[in-house]
């Protein structure tokens, strides 16, 4: 799984239309590879509850939209390979040698930095753990079945 | 036969538009003539008659003829069924008679073909009609006397007409057998060619007391694989449905037979055999993710893209002994159901998979009991050990330690290796394609990490770095349990190194836990397949053992095996007959159903007119009942006459010939005319000079 951080936002607006400079970029470093087509993130993805329930996802910045491969079928369980964000999330989890955030976050202060690190952490389970967390709501129902 | 035939020619001189112009006018002048009485008016007319005749230029025509022999054919059905009563010795004197017959007939040979009726009488029944063609086509049709069918009626090709079979002379059958024949049978009408294992199929059957009526019962014996598995009380006539329990998967051959009936023609036909294949209801799968890594997504990938398994996948997300700070309604956490699956659910799944799980407290050691008593029952356990395994929270440190073959020493190993098949994991079924025929050295990736373990029972049929057991597989009471001693897997699946066949490792490893037919290491299989009985011995020892068959009919042939030195020894032999194989290697038995369900052959053996009488009657022929009104009088008939009558049969006499040689003989020739022609004319002038 492939995590691309653009870190791009405020310079392409708040709307998140268009192609920033990192975007413009990440399409320049990836002529060769086979990139299935993206799609803006839906809000029921499973990055929104892989470990911790999300509902946007913060970086230094907020707002930016997630892009990720658009699901086809059983192919790799439908579990994306490719993760595009632009909100400057490296930014966001960067300390110095005594731990001490490099960069402020706008426009959230210290509640969006742990948002920023709950994302990171959800990101490193979805690559772990894949689209587990959506089977999960069908668990109470196969129990269910089962034995009868 | 030589004959000669005679007959009048004419070869008109003139056209007769030209003849015609030349008398019409003639015989009105001599018309008129003779109203008037007018003296030599006969003479002219004989003159005028004399000229015409002359014109007409009669002959007469010689033929010199060869008469031909009429051939009858005589039909001779030698299937099966003839077997019965005295059927084959009755047609042997019918066609003896008619041959004696024959000699007394100096125009009429006789053709006499024998039939088997055909290859596959269980699928097809009697075949007469195929040879009867190719015989016919030999024939002149004018040249046919008849054809006479010796046979107990049983015939299942009869065409619909004697038009369509080209035929025009009688057909007459001699039938063999008495038509007053009883007999029972056993008629499977339903069976179902799948089952689902654990459930029960409906089979539909009927007795029959043919040719008595329909009353009374009969004891009916199901056997299993050879097994009595019931004994039913069947009401004669009546169809009966009972079911019958698939007790595992692949194939199960159902013998179905009835007792002895009051009266029987053959008891061929008391006995039905079919096989249904055995099918496993989606296979569940409980897999417990101790922790995420990035083996986790493969298992999953690996399970979910199985059709046949249904997951149901937990994982340790955060173990009760890291706790933090933050609500819990931000974190998308769930409590492990553990009464539910540990108590509650947990023998409604086949395979139980633990992946780097470590007890943490997480089940108490009550719910391990279950799960050995679960394996011990016929359940399954799949462990794949990870570092947690070698440590003090390891499963082996748990109640499950009892149901397990190998234990970790505690120490871990990280260092490459290339896992390998072990001698005894190339003869076993989970293991023994991993490598293509006659390779030994496996070409895939190394993994890096293995916990040595030590075994005290299973078979251990893959190893890792220093020869140490990597995969482990045992069976523990009815259940089986297998054992991986790495958790590095996954590098297969990455293409590592080249990657390795990782997918076809753990889907074999998964079904034989669920006690997959196809994957036993010990096994005796036989099918038949195109007339062919097949014979599979599976085995971890290698072996050039003798395997016996039995056939249909009770006589057993011994046949040697080959081994292929991964595990399957095979031979084949032919298996035409109809029935039940059975196969033994003196411990294991397997059994084959070969041919139709119920033979068409032997479904009505009774000796009947019922399917030749409408051919027999279109043409005229008669039908004579060789076995108990003794042989016809075989006559020669006149064409257009009857064929038939009291104890008589006729062959038709056609007196075909062929023409060798025409004379034609002049009747008038050009003196006689001469003479005639002025004679007449000179007398009628005579006669009117008077």
């Amino acid at each position: 799984m492939c995590f691309f951080d653009t870190a791009d936002m405020t310079m392409i607006g708040m709307g998140g239309g268009g192609m920033g400079p990192g975007a413009q970029r990440l399409v320049e470093l990836t002529p060769g590879l086979d990139v299935p087509r993206l799609v803006p993130i839906p809000p029921d993805h499973v990055l929104t509850k892989s470990f911790y329930l999300l509902r946007d996802f913060p970086g230094r910045w907020l707002g930016g939209s997630i892009w990720v491969e658009a699901p086809r079928g059983r192919i790799n369980d439908g579990v994306s390979g490719i993760i595009v964000g632009s909100n400057d999330y490296a930014g966001a989890w960067a300390t110095d040698e005594l731990s001490q955030p490099l960069f402020p976050v706008t426009p959230g202060g210290e509640r969006q930095r742990e948002m920023a690190y709950r994302f990171g952490i959800n990101v490193v389970m979805y690559a772990l753990t894949g689209n587990y967390k959506s089977d999960q709501v069908h668990v109470p129902a196969i129990l269910e079945r089962l034995g009868q | 036969m030589i004959r000669d035939a005679y007959s009048l020619a004419l070869d008109p001189l003139l056209p007769w538009w030209a003849i015609a112009m030349l008398a019409v006018p003639f015989a009105l002048l001599v018309a008129y003539a003779l109203i008037r009485r007018a003296r030599g008016g006969v003479l002219r007319l004989l003159a005028g008659v004399a000229l015409t005749a002359i014109l007409l230029n009669p002959s007469l025509v010689q033929e010199q003829r060869a008469y031909q022999k009429d051939v009858a054919l005589v039909v001779v059905d030698r299937s099966p069924s003839q077997t019965l009563e005295n059927r084959n010795a009755d047609a042997d004197a019918t066609v003896a008679a008619l041959r004696k017959a024959a000699e007394n007939f100096q125009d009429l040979d006789l053709r006499v073909i024998e039939t088997r009726g055909g290859t596959d009488h269980a699928e097809k029944g009697t075949q007469l009609f195929d040879v009867t063609r190719d015989a016919l086509a030999d024939i002149p049709q004018q040249r046919l006397a008849g054809m006479v069918v010796v046979s107990d009626g049983q015939v299942h090709d009869v065409p619909p007409t004697a038009r369509e079979l080209g035929v025009a002379a009688p057909v007459h059958l001699a039938l063999t057998g008495d038509p007053a024949g009883r007999d029972r049978r056993m008629l499977v009408t339903q069976s179902p060619t799948f089952g689902l294992v654990g459930k029960t199929v409906d089979v539909t059957f009927q007795v029959d007391d043919l040719g008595s009526p329909a009353q009374g019962t009969a004891m009916v014996v199901i056997r299993r694989d050879g097994e009595q598995v019931a004994a039913v009380p069947a009401p004669i006539g009546q169809p009966q449905t009972v079911p019958l329990e698939i007790a595992h998967g692949g194939q199960t051959v159902f013998e179905i037979e009835v007792d002895k009936g009051p009266a029987e023609l053959t008891m061929a036909n008391n006995a039905a055999v079919f096989a249904v294949s055995g099918v496993r209801d989606r296979l569940k799968v409980l897999l417990i993710s101790g922790e995420p890594y990035p083996g986790e997504r493969t298992w999953r990938n690996l399970l979910k893209s199985d059709p046949s398994v249904e997951l149901i996948h937990f994982t340790i997300l955060r173990p009760p002994n890291k706790q933090d700070a933050t609500p819990i309604n931000e974190l998308a956490l769930i409590a492990f159901p553990v009464d539910e699956l540990f108590d509650i659910k947990l023998k409604e799944f086949d395979l139980i998979i633990f992946d780097r799980f470590q007890h943490l407290g997480i089940l108490p050691d009550e719910y391990f009991q279950h799960i050995v008593e679960y394996v011990r029952d016929g359940g399954a356990v799949f462990e794949s050990a990870g570092p947690s395994s070698a440590g003090q929270f390891s499963l082996y440190q748990t109640p499950l330690q009892q149901i397990f073959a190998a234990q970790p020493t505690g120490e871990i190993r990280s260092q490459g290796f290339q896992p390998q098949v072990t001698p005894v994991g190339l003869r076993h079924p989970v293991t023994a394609d991993l490598l293509a025929p006659g390779v030994n050295r496996p070409s895939w990736g190394r993994w890096f990490r293995q916990m040595p373990a030590t075994t005290a029972r299973g078979v251990t049929v893959m190893s890792g770095a220093d020869a140490l057991p990597l995969l482990t597989l045992d069976r523990v009471g009815k259940g089986r349990v297998a054992q991986l001693f790495s958790d590095q897997l996954w590098l297969w699946s990455k293409g590592f190194e080249g990657g390795g066949p990782h997918a076809e490792l753990i889907r074999r490893i998964g079904h034989w836990l669920m006690q997959e037919p196809d994957l036993e290491e010990e096994d005796l299989r036989a099918t038949v397949i195109d007339g062919k009985l097949e014979i599979r011995h599976q085995s971890l020892t290698a072996q050039d053992g003798e395997i016996t068959v039995t056939k249909p009919d009770g006589t057993e042939v011994k046949l040697k095996l080959v081994d292929d030195g991964r595990g399957r020894a095979t031979g084949s032999i032919e298996a035409s007959d109809q029935g039940l194989y059975k196969v033994s290697d003196g411990t294991r038995q397997a059994f084959a159903a070969s041919g139709a369900l119920n033979s068409k052959e032997w479904a009505d053996p009774r000796a009947a007119t019922t399917a030749l009488k409408a051919l027999v009657e279109e043409t005229g022929g008669g039908i004579q009942m060789v076995s108990t009104a003794g042989q016809p009088i075989w006559r020669r008939m006149p064409a257009e006459s009857a064929m038939t009558g009291s104890g008589w049969l006729g062959l038709k006499q056609n007196g075909d010939y062929t023409v060798t040689g025409v004379r034609n003989t002049p009747l008038l020739p050009a003196w006689a005319a001469l003479l005639l022609t002025l004679g007449l004319v000179m007398l009628a002038w005579r006669r009117e000079s008077k």
